[in-house]
């Protein structure tokens, strides 16, 4: 019965596998375990400039990219705020919360991207739930790592201004002499 | 950068985006063959829709198996013999008497027991009510008119039939079981088929109308259930006659509100008092409909309806009368759940595009 499917309507290559594997989201998970999750991932193809989605629309999942590049913007600048390649992911926010998106992701060349949905992540945790719970505990350490470097950076950016205060201090303090 | 379109290019916004996996020609092809299906042999589209509601009412069942550690295809194997196990039980143990019930209430119309009964009664309400002449009422001939139609067909017509039936008994089985087993990547598949752009839109509908409705057709199936086993149960503790025929009868019914309960309530009293020729066993099929119908408002139905898909009487009223129009009294029956879909998959819809910017 699953060869008639698949050859009805097209059956997922072992190159997903591959992918999955180098995503700090799957590491960890053995062979096995990757098949689950790989039968709950969507492929997509997108063509060079097609929004994947679009900031302030709701937000329903997280996508990987197999092949391609994508773009994280701003708007309504536009402006890039940083390019994905192969292997990244982006939206992982989306699996845990329905979320407002907070920027547009859109295609920068022709890609393949891997999506998977909160819908389906909180089914496997159901069906599933030690692998359920290895996702999410992988999850979370991605959250909270992507969390440390934000406050270093919020950090950074605190001494650069109290920097650039100071200095308008000085000079203030220069002219009033 | 160059060959990013950005969003202040309405173009690229409005841009019709690429079909998934499958390109816009196959997505067509497969729309129009599942229309002629549809047109050309519209029973073997019922007979993919019974499997497919079927499929839906158990596929947790599958669901939980694959939970407890089975595989996939052992958990749909498991649930697919269960249910064969229990419909064959059910039929070995059912269809005797079934047929029993069947046989005599034909004999006694055959006798002319039941016409005189009818009559009978016909002739008393002609003399309760002044403004109804004896015979004026056509009871006896209405109903005799609408049985034998049917029995005069000769019985050549009747092999066709016959095969169609087999047909089905093979054919639902297959589907059902593709579908108990495949049913998730098949909707993964036919959610592929969907646009990028309306792609993130229409997961999300379908996620949420499956949750709505889940709940309410495998709470509506269960409820029919109860209602007719309860209602076999309890005419056959009063000692009522035919009492498998009116449970089931009854659990059909029961999927039409406010109209079912009263016209299976009054077709067990009348075969009371038609049988007995008093209202002492009458009285307790009163009570009998009462206690199932107060037990299925007050404590089933709302346990298994949510929020989101009680429907108004007044539209609730409204999809019977369309149904009846439409399917007579089978579409009486579905009309509801029918009502009810459209509502949930209407509202989420609504709901969602609001969301989005389309």
């Amino acid at each position: 019965m699953q060869s008639l499917w698949k050859s009805l309507l097209g059956g997922p290559g072992a190159s997903e596998n591959d992918v999955l594997q180098t995503i700090p989201l799957f590491e960890e998970l053995s062979s096995r375990e990757l098949d689950a999750v790989r039968r709950l991932l969507h492929r997509r193809e997108y063509v060079a400039g097609e929004s994947i989605f679009v900031q302030g629309e709701p937000g329903l999942g997280m996508y990987i990219i197999e092949r391609g590049a994508v773009s994280i913007q701003s708007e309504p600048s536009g402006r890039e705020l940083v390019e994905l390649t192969d292997g990244d992911f982006f939206g992982e926010i989306a699996l845990l919360n329905e979320v407002i998106r907070t920027a547009t992701a859109r295609a920068k060349t022709d890609c393949t991207l891997l999506s998977l949905f909160q819908p389906d992540l909180l089914a496997l945790l159901d069906r599933n739930s030690r692998l359920g719970v290895k996702v999410l505990l992988a999850l979370a350490r991605l959250v909270g790592l992507r969390l440390v470097e934000v406050s270093d950076e919020v950090e950074d950016l605190t001494r650069e201004c109290e920097q650039l205060r100071a200095r308008l201090g000085d000079a203030a303090d220069g002219d009033g002499s | 950068m160059a060959t990013v379109p950005s969003d202040r290019d309405p173009r690229a916004r409005w841009a019709p985006d690429r079909v998934g996996r499958l390109g816009t020609g196959t997505t067509l092809l497969i729309l129009a063959g599942i229309a002629a299906i549809v047109f050309v042999a519209p029973g073997i589209a019922a007979l993919a829709v019974v499997a497919g509601v079927l499929a839906y009412l158990l596929l947790p069942l599958v669901d939980q198996l694959e939970r407890k550690g089975m595989g996939r295809t052992a958990a749909a194997w498991t649930v697919f013999l269960g249910l064969v196990i229990v419909l064959g039980v059910l039929t070995a143990l059912g269809a005797p008497l079934l047929l029993e019930q069947g046989q005599a209430l034909q004999s006694k119309w055959a006798s002319g027991e039941i016409p005189r009964l009818l009559a009978d009664a016909e002739a008393d309400l002609a003399r309760k009510l002044p403004l109804v002449e004896p015979g004026e009422l056509g009871l006896v001939q209405s109903i005799r008119e609408a049985t034998e139609g049917a029995a005069d067909e000769p019985l050549v017509l009747y092999a066709p039939a016959a095969m169609e039936a087999i047909g089905n008994a093979i054919l639902i089985p297959f589907v059902l079981f593709a579908l108990l087993k495949d049913g998730p990547l098949i909707r993964k598949r036919l959610l592929g088929l969907v646009p990028n752009r309306t792609f993130e839109f229409a997961m999300g509908v379908v996620y949420k109308i499956d949750a709505h409705l889940g709940g309410y057709l495998r709470g509506q199936a269960i409820v029919a259930v109860f209602v007719g086993a309860g209602t076999a149960l309890g005419l056959w503790a009063l000692g009522v006659e035919y009492y498998l025929v009116l449970g089931i009868v009854t659990g059909i019914a029961n999927f039409v509100p406010y109209v079912g309960f009263v016209v299976s309530c009054a077709l067990a009293l009348a075969v009371s008092v038609l049988t007995t020729d008093g209202f002492g066993q009458a009285t307790g099929v009163l009570v009998v409909f009462i206690v199932l119908q107060t037990v299925e408002n007050a404590v089933l139905q709302p346990w298994i309806t949510g929020k989101n898909v009680s429907l108004h009487p007044a539209l609730v009223l409204g999809a019977i009368l369309v149904g009846g129009k439409v399917g007579g009294v089978l579409g009486m029956a579905l009309a509801v759940p029918a009502a009810s879909i459209i509502k949930v998959v209407v509202v989420e819809t609504v709901v969602n595009l609001r969301r989005f910017h389309f």
